[in-house]
């Protein structure tokens, strides 16, 4: 395609999108059962008693469906990993500038970025940090009749407060990915070929668009 | 608000004889359930909400034979009424815990967090029981089942202070013959409904000495749990915010031009 680069592969659009619809799916039934206020969310899986259910078993899917992902492309994983481990002193600045979506109150020059800008390498390790701990926390609270109660308790603090920040990040990374007019073009690559226009890419990942063209 | 009402438990009189704990299934119409041992249940279930659990020791060449009738001791400050997801547990008039079986999705929250891990999930029906004080019996009049045939009189229900009194009163008149005798759940948790006259101190009945609420539970439901709902509202309503104030900026912001800039201006 002219005027196009490939950002994200077949397989990583694939596994990006099952597990936001099965993240959002927990997000809502864990609402459900968090705060009688928000009760009405179960009404999505029927009941507050399903809601419970499904909420069991799409978190055996969120353990099990990123180990698939990683485990048939781990060349991607670790390419992915690398990026969000590695921090510059462009990045320190770019979370400095709020990534110049918080104009006016924070001014300043949006330094170069790599294929992921610091907002969202921090958002990739918050994801795999908290996905991690909710897998454990909600397998002691499935398996709790095995399990010392105190522990059990921890998990429930620490699970919701997990979900919760976790659900934060995902609203905010949904917004600026898809509604937010000057960084919305990612949700039509994410949702479409992978493709992404190189003049988007210049403007907002350059080092990244520097390596590929170099590349090529 | 009516009186708040007690039941007491004199384990001084009680033999042993288990009446309160088939009473309790009668009127709650629970299935029988084999056992293993002469003893009757050492556990709760599901099915079983009351039973006597006893305790032989050798001290001092003297036998030594301690029952005590086990149930829900329904806390004036219960730590399973915080921590139930669906608001399920409440305390009714007369200062009993009960659960609402329409609203109780099983989720194990409560076994988890009684300080005397009474609750018990029945996990085919997804429905948590235990002890609720007879609501039914109580509001015709009656007494709980369990007192209602207990023989040697050793239960007694009625107003709590007057069960607080007739408590300190017979403690006073065993101490002479069992000097560690006490009172059980006077004061602790905002006072316990089951009030127990002991014969020795609360760990050898295996009672915790000073039942609490579990420090977790607290700061998960009084601290974090409104700042978390506060959290999620926040997040829909700053990004709300910012797109409602980024609609009314210059469309062609200045700073456009730039390379890598990353403005939140709109393109068109």
């Amino acid at each position: 395609m002219k005027g196009y680069i490939l950002k994200h592969e077949t397989p990583t659009r694939i596994f990006h999108w099952i597990n936001l619809v099965v993240f959002l799916l927990l997000l809502c039934s864990g609402l459900a059962v968090y705060s009688p206020k928000l009760q009405f969310l179960a009404l999505i899986f029927g009941g507050l008693k399903n809601a419970a259910a499904a909420h069991r078993y799409l978190g055996y899917a969120y353990i099990v469906v990123p180990l698939i992902y990683i485990v048939l492309n781990f060349g991607l994983f670790k390419k992915f990993l690398n990026t969000i481990t590695h921090y510059s002193a462009d990045d320190v600045k770019w979370l400095k500038v709020g990534g110049g979506y918080l104009q006016p109150f924070l001014k300043g020059e949006v330094p170069p970025q790599d294929k992921y800008n610091a907002g969202q390498k921090m958002l990739g390790l918050m994801v795999i940090f908290f996905s991690c701990l909710l897998a454990v926390t909600g397998l002691l609270m499935i398996y709790y009749q095995n399990v010392p109660p105190a522990l059990v308790r921890w998990s429930y603090l620490l699970h919701s407060f997990s979900g919760i920040f976790l659900g934060c990040g995902v609203i905010v990374h949904g917004y600026l990915a898809a509604v937010n007019p000057s960084s919305s073009k990612e949700l039509k690559t994410m949702l479409g070929s992978g493709y992404i226009e190189e003049d988007f890419a210049k403007h907002h990942n350059s080092k990244w668009y520097q390596q590929v063209i170099t590349k090529k | 608000m009516a009186e708040r009402m007690s039941v007491l438990y004199d384990a001084s009189k009680c033999t042993d004889c288990g009446a309160c704990s088939v009473a309790c299934k009668q009127w709650n119409t629970l299935p029988a359930e084999k056992t293993n041992s002469l003893q009757g249940h050492t556990d709760f279930t599901p099915r079983t909400w009351t039973f006597v659990s006893s305790r032989e020791s050798f001290e001092n060449k003297k036998m030594q034979w301690m029952f005590r009738k086990q149930q829900c001791m329904h806390c004036g400050d219960a730590a399973c009424i915080k921590v139930c997801s669906t608001g399920a547990i409440s305390r009714n008039d007369l200062g009993f815990v009960v659960i609402d079986q329409n609203k109780c999705i099983g989720d194990g929250y409560c076994v988890n967090s009684c300080p005397f891990h009474i609750p018990r999930v029945d996990e085919s029906a997804k429905k948590s029981y235990k002890c609720n004080g007879c609501p039914d019996r109580l509001a015709n009049g009656m007494k709980p089942a369990c007192v209602q045939t207990c023989q040697p009189e050793a239960l007694v229900y009625g107003d709590r202070k007057a069960i607080l009194q007739m408590a300190d009163d017979r403690v006073k008149a065993l101490l002479p013959k069992y000097p560690k005798a006490n009172v059980y759940g006077a004061t602790s948790l905002d006072g316990l409904n089951f009030t127990y006259i002991l014969l020795r101190e609360p760990d050898y009945y295996g009672l915790p000495a000073n039942p609490t609420v579990p420090v977790e539970l607290t700061v998960w439901k009084d601290v974090f749990h409104p700042l978390g709902l506060l959290m999620v509202a926040g997040a829909f309503g700053m990004t709300l915010l910012h797109r409602v104030m980024q609609r009314g900026q210059n469309e062609n912001h200045p700073s456009d031009k730039d390379t890598g800039s990353g403005k939140g201006d709109a393109k068109g």
